[in-house]
């Protein structure tokens, strides 16, 4: 046995890190948010691009059936198991029969949770209630080391803090990249605006609303690009995953991807503003998230090698 | 016109419609073809967009600046496949 969905809440996927070929009926489109991703994965040990469980707005409940170590991470989900409280960002062990039972977000829309040593299903990754999700055991040295410093506590004593991310997650202004053949009086507008998330079409789509962009459509058939932001009847729609393969809707400019953490970490009714760059700046941003990231995962590692010296000795 | 369309990728886009056989033939061209930093390419009916890894292109090309060594990569697909540009 592995891990049960005891309940699949809103949206409960299997997803990837990248978008993976897949047979009909699934959907393995990538991460929405890929740094929660690496980051679950990060805290389990495993590698970053292992699957995790991607579960968008309600996340339903999880029942495990040995014992299994796990991580999650993302949106600011409440979560319990029995009377104890779960954190994001944290390491813990479940036995067999715990239940891990997700509450209200404070923050975000989507959390990620890994599963030391990897998940896979062999159906649809779509996840209903009382699916069963399969442990691949692919554990390494460290997770066997991991799992006897649990055995005795259960979870660790620390985590990746919430103001470590603040950079990534708490902001909202978006870079959008410039287009050549974009008039300077749309990047103004846009700049000028504050738009309100509308509603989010899971995984396709955010819909803003503000003050109208007033943008002619020039009969061109633009990519559906994960980032892109299309006007459609004067207001801004973001295309995420799972967005149209082309639009005829006027494409203004792509968000950059060390954004799109955050962005679809949005909810109905977030506030949403736009500043328009060129490509070069963006690519300097994108390096400095890049280490910053990479720093991150090394602190995660050196603290994570740390804890299990000290268990040794 | 060729752009870079966000921070990963890069659009070649015209006026006119691409042909549909000649889409095709672009596509079955990248597929088969040996490209340095491009990884994927998407056709519309007047773009064909590529996908890249901008982080790897700085970290082996040591600049901050990946744009125009990805464009150039583009540039060179498309001359082959007898695009004026």
């Amino acid at each position: 046995m592995s891990l049960i969905i005891q309940d699949s809440g809103m949206l409960t996927l299997l997803q990837t890190l990248d978008p993976e070929d897949s047979a009909r009926g699934n959907e393995y489109n990538g991460a929405c948010d890929r740094l929660a991703h690496q980051l679950a994965n990060q805290l389990v040990g495993n590698s970053p691009d292992q699957p995790t469980i991607e579960m968008t707005l309600r996340p339903g409940a999880i029942k495990f059936t040995e014992p299994t170590i796990v991580a999650f991470s993302g949106a600011e989900f409440k979560a319990k198991s029995g009377d104890r409280n779960i954190f994001i960002n944290r390491i813990y062990m479940f036995d067999r029969g715990d239940e891990l039972v997700f509450g209200e977000s404070t923050r975000g829309n989507r959390v990620y949770l890994a599963v030391a040593g990897g998940i896979k299903v062999e159906g649809s990754n779509i996840l209903q209630s009382g699916d069963e999700v399969i442990m691949c055991r692919n554990y390494t040295a460290q997770h066997d080391e991991l799992f006897n410093m649990l055995k005795q506590q259960n979870e660790v004593n620390w985590g990746v803090d919430t103001y470590a991310l603040v950079e990534v997650y708490l902001s909202d202004t978006y870079h959008v990249v410039r287009r050549p053949d974009v008039p300077e009086e749309v990047y103004r507008a846009i700049e000028a605006n504050e738009y309100t998330v509308r509603n989010e079409k899971y995984r396709a789509a955010l819909y803003l609303e503000g003050d109208e962009v007033d943008m002619v459509p020039g009969g061109i058939e633009h990519p559906g690009l994960k980032g892109g932001v299309y006007i459609a009847d004067g207001q801004p729609v973001i295309a995420l995953n799972d967005f149209n393969d082309n639009t005829t809707a006027p494409h203004a400019g792509t968000i950059p991807s060390y954004h799109l953490h955050k962005l679809v970490q949005k909810r109905a009714g977030s506030k949403i503003r736009f500043k328009c760059i060129e490509a070069e700046d963006a690519h300097a941003n994108l390096y400095a998230h890049h280490l910053w990231v990479k720093s991150l995962f090394k602190a995660i590692d050196y603290k994570l090698s740390k804890e299990l010296i000290k268990e040794k000795m | 016109m060729i752009f870079a369309n966000g921070d990963c990728y890069v659009t070649y886009q015209q006026p006119e419609p691409i042909d549909s056989t000649k889409r095709v033939e672009l596509e079955q061209a990248f597929e088969e073809g040996d490209h340095v930093y491009l990884r994927d390419m998407v056709t519309t009916e007047h773009t064909l967009t590529f996908y890249y890894s901008p982080i790897r292109v700085m970290e082996e090309r040591n600049t901050i600046e990946p744009g125009d060594i990805i464009i150039e990569e583009v540039g060179e697909f498309l001359t082959g496949m007898e695009f004026s540009i």
